[in-house]
C-alpha cells in the first residue's frame, strides 16, 4: 500500500511539473560536450602526445559556463540565466548546497558529457553561445558566503586572486622520465571564453529544442597545444612557464588555442 | 538573548580586552571579521590545523613547514617554498607576524581577507596540493578533528571552517615586544647606539626605507617594484590586472623580525640583510616599471651597519619562543 501511495504522490508531482513547464511553455534541454583529443574521446589517465612529442594524461577538465545563449532564426538569442560547473574526473566532490541559478554536473565519461542543463522554449534554434567562465558579477562576490558552483567548496577558488578558475586542465607528463604535474588554470576577467556556435547564413548549425533534447558540441583538447607562445610552433611541456599556468603571460595563447577548441554539430 | 550567544560574546569581548591590554598604544586594536570571531576553542582547533601535515595530499606538507615559529614563521632561509613531492615554488614564504592587520594577502596582494589567503597553499599544486572535498573528507574521518568542528561550527567540517579555524589561530601571531618597541614603551636601554643611529636613517630622507616600510607594523601595504629583476618573470600584480605597468609589483613586507627571514624579496633572491641594503643603496635594477622612489641613495658602509643594527632591533624573541604559538599535540 505504501509503495502504492509513494508511486501516486511521484507520479503526480511528475505530472504537475510537466504541466507547469507545458503551461510556461518551457521544455527541458541539455548542452552536452564530447571532449576529445583529436577525434578520439578523451580517456581520463590515458598517455597521450604532444605536437612535440611529450607525453601527457589529462585527469581532470573542469570548468564553468554561464551566459548562455540560443540563437533565434532573426539572429536574435534568448538569454539563458545560471551558472554551472562541468567536473570531468574520476573522484569529482559532492555538490553541496546551490545558489540560486547554479548547477554541477559531474561526468565520468568524456562522451556526451552534460555540462549544462536549461529550460527553454520548444523550437528549432540557429546556434548556441555561451561563455566558459563565471560573470563578473559572481566572479568578485565574496567567495565564503557562495554557494556551489561557486564558493570554497567548489575546489574552483583562486585564492592569490579574488575570483575563480574559469577553466581548469591538470594531468601529468614525463620529464626525463620522471612524472611531473602539468596545469592549466585559466581565469581573471581577461580571460573568459565567448563560444560562439551559430551560424545564420550556411544553417550548418541546428539546435532543435525538445523536452529531454540535447545538442552536443565539440571540445578538441590536442588544440591547446598546436601553438606554443611567443611565436614558438608548438607547446613546450618541457617548459616549466608552460607546464604549469597559473594565469600568467602564457595563458593568453592557451586562451586562443582554446577558443578554436570548440565545435558545432 | 540565548546562553550561547551571551558565552560566545562573553568570550570575544574578554579575548579583545586581553589583545587590547597587551598591544601596545600605537598598535590599532586586532582586527577580527564579524563573521569569524575569536574563541579559544576556534584558535586551538586551527593551531592544530596550521601543524598538521595530513592537510596535504600526500600527508608531509604543513603550514608550519614554510612558517616556522623560530624564524617568526617564515621559512628558515629557504628561498622558495618546497611543497608536495618536493615541487619548488617560486617565492618565498613571508612572516606570518601580525598579519591579522595586513590589508590583503600574497605578494602581489590579491587575496583580500585572511580566511580566504589560506585556500591558497592548500590548493595549490605545488604546495599543499589538496582539493576541498577531499580534505574535508579526510578531517571528518578523524575523530578528533570531527568532534572540535562539531563543536565549533555548527556545520561541522567544511572547508570554509577550515579556512576560519587557521585564521583565527594565525590572527593571533602578534609579535610587539622587539628592542624597538621596548625603546618606545620608555626603556632607553633596549636599543644599542648603533641601532638608534640605523633609526635616524630608516625615518629620514636619507636612508628613505619609511615611505615603504612606515607606520607601527613597517609596511605601507601597497605594491611597488623594487627594480630586483631587469625582466619580471613573475609578473607580480600584473598577474591579477593583466597591465603592463604592473609587471613586477609586489606588496611591502613588514620589517619586524626581517633579520630572522634569511633570505629576502619575493623570489628569496636576495641572500643577506647587507646585500638588501646594497640593492637599495644603488637604486635597483632599472626596469620599465621601477618605483619613483627607487634611486641611488649613497649611504656609506658606517650608516648601512647602523640600518642594519636597527633591523636587527625588530627581533622580537619572545615571538619565536611563545609557547602559545608552538606545535600542539594533534589528533
Amino acid at each position: 500500500m505504501k509503495k502504492v501511495l509513494f508511486a501516486i504522490v511521484v507520479l503526480t508531482a511528475l505530472t504537475v511539473a510537466a504541466l507547469g513547464n507545458a503551461q510556461s511553455g518551457l521544455v527541458n534541454f541539455e548542452l552536452k560536450a564530447n571532449i576529445n583529443v583529436g577525434d578520439a574521446p578523451l580517456e581520463l589517465g590515458k598517455t597521450y602526445k604532444t605536437p612535440s612529442g611529450t607525453e601527457y594524461t589529462v585527469d581532470m577538465v573542469r570548468f564553468y559556463t554561464s551566459n548562455v545563449q540560443l540563437v533565434k532564426a532573426d539572429g536574435s538569442s534568448l538569454n539563458v540565466t545560471g551558472v554551472s560547473l562541468l567536473n570531468l574526473m574520476s573522484d569529482a566532490p559532492a555538490a553541496g548546497k546551490l545558489m540560486d541559478g547554479g548547477q554541477v554536473n559531474n561526468a565520468t565519461a568524456s562522451k556526451g558529457a552534460t555540462f549544462f542543463k536549461l529550460q527553454a522554449p520548444a523550437g528549432e534554434y540557429k546556434g548556441v553561445r555561451f561563455e566558459i567562465g563565471v560573470p563578473k558579477d559572481l566572479n568578485h562576490r565574496d567567495a565564503s558566503t557562495t554557494l556551489m558552483p561557486l564558493g570554497l567548496e567548489s575546489g574552483m577558488f583562486w585564492a592569490w586572486n579574488p575570483g575563480y578558475i574559469f577553466f581548469r586542465l591538470e594531468g601529468k607528463t614525463l620529464i626525463s622520465d620522471k612524472s611531473q604535474p602539468w596545469l592549466l588554470h585559466m581565469g581573471t576577467d581577461n580571460w573568459r571564453m565567448n563560444v560562439n556556435l551559430f551560424d545564420l547564413t550556411t544553417n550548418k548549425v541546428k539546435v532543435a529544442v525538445t523536452e529531454g533534447g540535447s545538442y552536443t558540441v565539440n571540445l578538441n583538447l590536442a588544440k591547446l597545444f598546436e601553438k606554443g607562445p611567443n611565436s614558438q610552433a608548438s607547446w613546450d611541456l618541457t617548459n616549466p612557464a608552460q607546464r604549469v599556468m597559473h594565469g600568467g603571460p602564457n595563458v593568453g595563447q592557451a586562451y586562443l588555442n582554446l577558443l578554436g577548441a570548440w565545435s558545432g554539430q | 538573548m540565548r546562553a550561547t550567544t551571551l558565552i560566545s560574546s562573553f568570550i570575544i569581548t574578554i579575548g579583545a580586552a586581553i589583545a587590547a591590554s597587551s598591544l601596545p598604544s600605537y598598535f590599532p586594536t586586532l582586527p577580527v571579521p564579524s563573521d569569524n570571531p575569536q574563541t579559544p576553542a576556534k584558535i586551538a582547533l586551527g593551531r592544530q590545523l596550521f601543524y598538521d601535515a595530513r592537510l596535504s595530499a600526500d600527508n608531509t606538507i604543513s603550514c608550519s613547514s614554510c612558517h616556522q615559529q623560530q624564524f617568526a614563521f617564515s621559512n628558515a632561509g629557504n628561498k622558495v617554498s618546497t611543497g608536495i613531492r618536493g615541487q619548488r615554488g617560486s617565492r618565498n614564504a613571508p612572516s606570518l607576524g601580525n598579519v591579522a592587520w595586513r590589508k590583503s594577502y600574497f605578494w602581489e596582494g590579491g587575496s583580500p581577507t585572511l580566511e580566504l589567503q589560506a585556500m591558497g597553499p592548500i590548493t595549490a599544486h605545488d604546495e599543499m596540493g589538496m582539493e576541498p572535498s577531499v580534505l574535508t573528507k579526510k578531517l571528518s574521518s578523524i575523530a578528533g578533528y570531527a568532534g572540535q568542528f562539531k563543536a565549533v561550527f555548527s556545520d561541522g567540517v567544511t572547508m570554509l571552517n577550515v579556512t576560519k579555524a587557521i585564521s583565527a589561530f594565525t590572527r593571533t601571531l602578534v609579535t610587539a615586544d622587539s628592542p624597538y618597541d621596548r625603546y618606545r614603551a620608555g626603556d632607553l636601554e633596549a636599543m644599542s647606539p648603533a641601532a638608534l643611529r640605523g633609526m635616524e636613517l630608516f625615518l629620514g630622507e636619507k636612508g628613505d626605507c619609511f615611505h615603504c616600510h612606515g607606520g607601527f607594523n613597517f609596511t605601507d601595504e601597497a605594491l611597488h617594484n623594487t627594480g630586483v629583476n631587469l625582466e619580471n618573470k613573475d609578473i607580480g600584480l600584473a598577474r591579477l590586472t593583466g597591465k603592463k605597468t604592473d609587471e613586477g609589483k609586489f606588496k611591502t613586507p613588514t620589517l619586524r623580525n626581517v633579520a630572522l627571514s634569511k633570505t629576502y624579496m619575493h623570489d628569496g633572491s636576495i641572500p643577506t640583510l647587507e646585500a638588501v641594503l646594497e640593492h637599495y643603496n644603488s637604486g635597483g635594477k632599472d626596469n620599465d616599471n621601477v618605483d619613483v622612489l627607487m634611486r641611488p641613495l649613497y649611504l656609506t658602509k658606517p650608516e648601512i651597519s647602523d640600518l642594519i643594527a636597527f633591523l636587527n632591533a625588530l627581533t622580537d624573541k619572545n615571538f619565536t619562543t611563545d609557547s602559545n604559538f608552538s606545535r600542539p599535540k594533534l589528533p
